[in-house]
């Protein structure tokens, strides 16, 4: 397990060659701990009202669009001038709202409903930290922070853009599964330690879900890493880059079919590891009472929906990462690679974030549309479903990459920023339409005789989706 | 210096936690106490450079073995607060083991007092350890190794795995009478 070279920059910058270890810490500090911070934390926080917006979107309402950003600003005027008259600090309010744009702007900022968030967050740190009588103390206390634990470790081998990464593990995907495990021990905690049947019944349904789920989400993963030839994370992310202008032929999605099957499979059973309707069986108001953070109230509930609003961003991270190129733009690379190199982050780290906040509103539309999922038919749908789909498309990858190889042997990449050009196999043009129509061509195939025979829907299938 | 203490902190704690484990009379704690005796181990594998091993204890011993630990704790019956009373035997025997764990304690700490100036010679030359130690490449030795060479013992053990779960199911499931038997 390495450091990023940003980490060991700093470090070095601070105390010179073979830097101290408090340097070192202060390097990871700059390099996870501040992205975390400036980027997953924000939209995180921003997530609560992503999806109230998006969820009075499309009930044709208009969400929080009440708590404005003016009493904020009556706040910075009251504090800024405290020695003069409460009049005086009205009239410089009035003056500094009537200013060119700037009632525009608050205006704006009121109904995008963003002054919601900080009152939200002052009233949940305002709010009473209540422990019941018949919790398990130091379980329960102790849970919030291991949800939020395993939510925030993973973004640590995240590469944001070409330096800001804080640990280049060469095990990176593996990692972010690993780190990411944590989560549910929380979730068993607190479901465990509340002392509530209700608890106890969403902590056990929030477990089974996510040990299964899992197995989808690691089958997912290793198709990739089988395609890639790596497990580190930045690797994968210089593998799709093809160094073309329209680099984004060369992301893993377009490869094969079975590459973008696997970018659905794994999103969907990401979904699933976030406890998020379809799949909130773990959490469900109207059987559970909310389930296990059915006891808990302030800053430690805020943990928790911390931590799932993070996950989502983990998920939306991780699918970018795997299939959509990293934080690589669709148009090319040469343009940003030779830009000043912190414009060049800045660059790379908010395509990221255009990209995973994509994935968190995919996720907000899911959950405004689907019902709840019944408890066995979240089992069957990752057991039946998913799990078979994810081996037929390692096997059908693998199977591409032997035919590949016999067919056309394999390239070296080329180089992308510090990573050496990587294996590739050859597929001109003919070979990349053979990969995809092949396959599809089979499925389509394979879907009209079912049909011709069994009708609309395959009895089996029928099954298969409990009915639905 | 931080790295000496950052060991030993990752030792205190597996040992913290597996003592801990042992003795707790609470079974869910004594489950989340062998689970911090876990991580404590993944923390001596990152001292080893083998983040590839450290991933996987956690994957498999925290996200799996130790989820499904505490699983099976929520499922069995009356342990709500239960407190387990030992028996004298097995007091006698967790004895024993301890005599015998100190026993092979003391030889271990023995052979490496003996050896140590050897060890430090080994380290200071150059290239003395193999490669497979660092991260990299070793994670691609062991994947190369499992589906080479090791693949036979390697499914053989999966199957051995796939079978228990099986027949952990068999065992458990409930014996009910078919309809037909009911209504006759």
């Amino acid at each position: 397990m390495e450091f990023g070279p940003a980490v060991n920059t700093i470090a070095t910058w601070i105390s010179g060659p073979d830097p101290s270890w408090w340097a070192v810490g202060i390097g990871l500090v700059a390099v996870w701990v501040i992205p975390v911070l400036a980027i997953v934390f924000p939209v995180a926080a921003v997530g609560q009202i992503i999806e109230r917006k998006v969820a009075a979107a499309m009930q044709r309402r208009h969400g929080p669009n009440t708590v404005g950003m003016d009493g904020i600003l009556r706040l910075v005027v009251r504090l800024a001038f405290f020695f003069l008259p409460r009049a005086a600090q009205d009239r410089i309010q009035a003056r500094i709202t009537a200013l060119p744009g700037v009632g525009w702007t608050l205006g704006l900022l009121q109904r995008s409903g963003l002054g919601q968030l900080a009152a939200d967050g002052v009233k949940m740190i305002g709010k009473e930290d209540i422990v019941p009588a018949g919790t398990d103390g130091l379980v329960f206390r102790a849970a919030p922070y291991l949800a939020l634990v395993g939510a925030f470790l993973p973004f640590a081998a995240i590469p944001f853009a070409q330096n800001l990464v804080a640990l280049e593990v060469p095990v990176g995907a593996l990692y972010v599964v690993a780190a990411s495990g944590f989560t549910v021990v929380g979730l068993l905690m607190a479901g465990w330690g509340s002392g509530n049947k209700f608890s106890l019944l969403g902590g056990m349904r929030a477990v089974a879900q996510v040990v299964s789920y899992e197995i989808p989400v690691g089958l997912a993963i290793a198709g990739v890493v089988l395609w890639c030839g790596t497990m580190d994370l930045h690797q994968i992310v210089a593998h799709q880059y093809n160094g073309q202008w329209y680099s984004f032929l060369g992301w893993n999605i377009f490869q094969s079919p079975f590459l973008a099957l696997l970018a659905c499979l794994l999103f969907f059973a990401g979904l699933a590891e976030c406890q998020r309707t379809p799949f909130d069986m773990a959490e469900a108001e109207s059987e559970l009472v909310s389930g296990f953070n059915t006891e808990y109230s302030g800053l430690r509930w805020g943990m928790f929906a911390m931590a799932e609003y993070s996950e989502m961003i983990l998920v939306g991270a991780l699918v970018s990462t795997l299939f959509l190129g990293g934080y690589q733009s669709p148009i090319g690379e040469p343009w940003i690679m030779s830009l000043p190199g912190w414009l060049e982050t800045i660059i790379h780290a908010g395509i990221l974030l255009v990209k995973f906040t994509l994935g968190v509103v995919l996720m907000v539309w899911i959950r405004w549309t689907l019902p709840r999922f019944r408890v066995d038919q979240v089992m069957r749908l990752c057991w039946l479903t998913l799990v078979p789909l994810c081996l037929l498309s390692l096997f059908g990858l693998a199977l591409t990459m032997l035919l590949g190889g016999l067919a056309g042997g394999v390239h070296t990449g080329p180089a992308y920023g510090r990573i050496p050009g990587m294996q590739h196999i050859n597929l001109d043009a003919l070979g990349w339409l053979v990969t995809w129509v092949v396959p599809v061509g089979f499925a389509a195939v394979l879907v009209a005789v079912a049909r011709r025979r069994h009708g609309q829907m395959h009895p089996a299938l029928k099954q298969l989706t409990g009915g639905a | 210096m931080i790295e000496t203490a950052l060991f030993w902190t990752c030792c205190l704690t597996a040992m913290a936690g597996a003592l801990g484990a042992a003795t707790v009379r609470n079974l869910f704690h004594a489950a989340l106490l062998l689970g911090i005796c876990l991580a404590g181990v993944a923390g001596l594998y990152l001292f080893l450079e083998a983040s590839y091993l450290a991933c996987v204890q956690v994957v498999v011993y925290i996200g799996g073995v130790l989820i499904l630990v505490l699983f099976a704790t929520l499922f069995s019956a009356d342990i709500m607060g239960a407190v387990q009373r030992t028996p004298i035997w097995l007091r006698v025997a967790g004895l024993a083991g301890a005599a015998l764990a100190a026993i092979v304690a003391g030889r271990l700490a023995q052979t490496a007092i003996a050896h140590a100036a050897d060890l430090q010679q080994v380290r200071s030359q150059p290239g003395a350890l193999p490669d497979v130690i660092d991260g990299g490449p070793g994670s691609r030795v062991i994947g190369d190794l499992l589906v080479g060479g090791w693949l036979v013992p390697f499914l053989v053990a999966g199957m051995l795995l796939t079978a228990t779960l099986v027949g952990a199911v068999c065992i458990v499931r409930r014996h009910r009478r078919p309809p037909e038997a009911q209504r006759g």
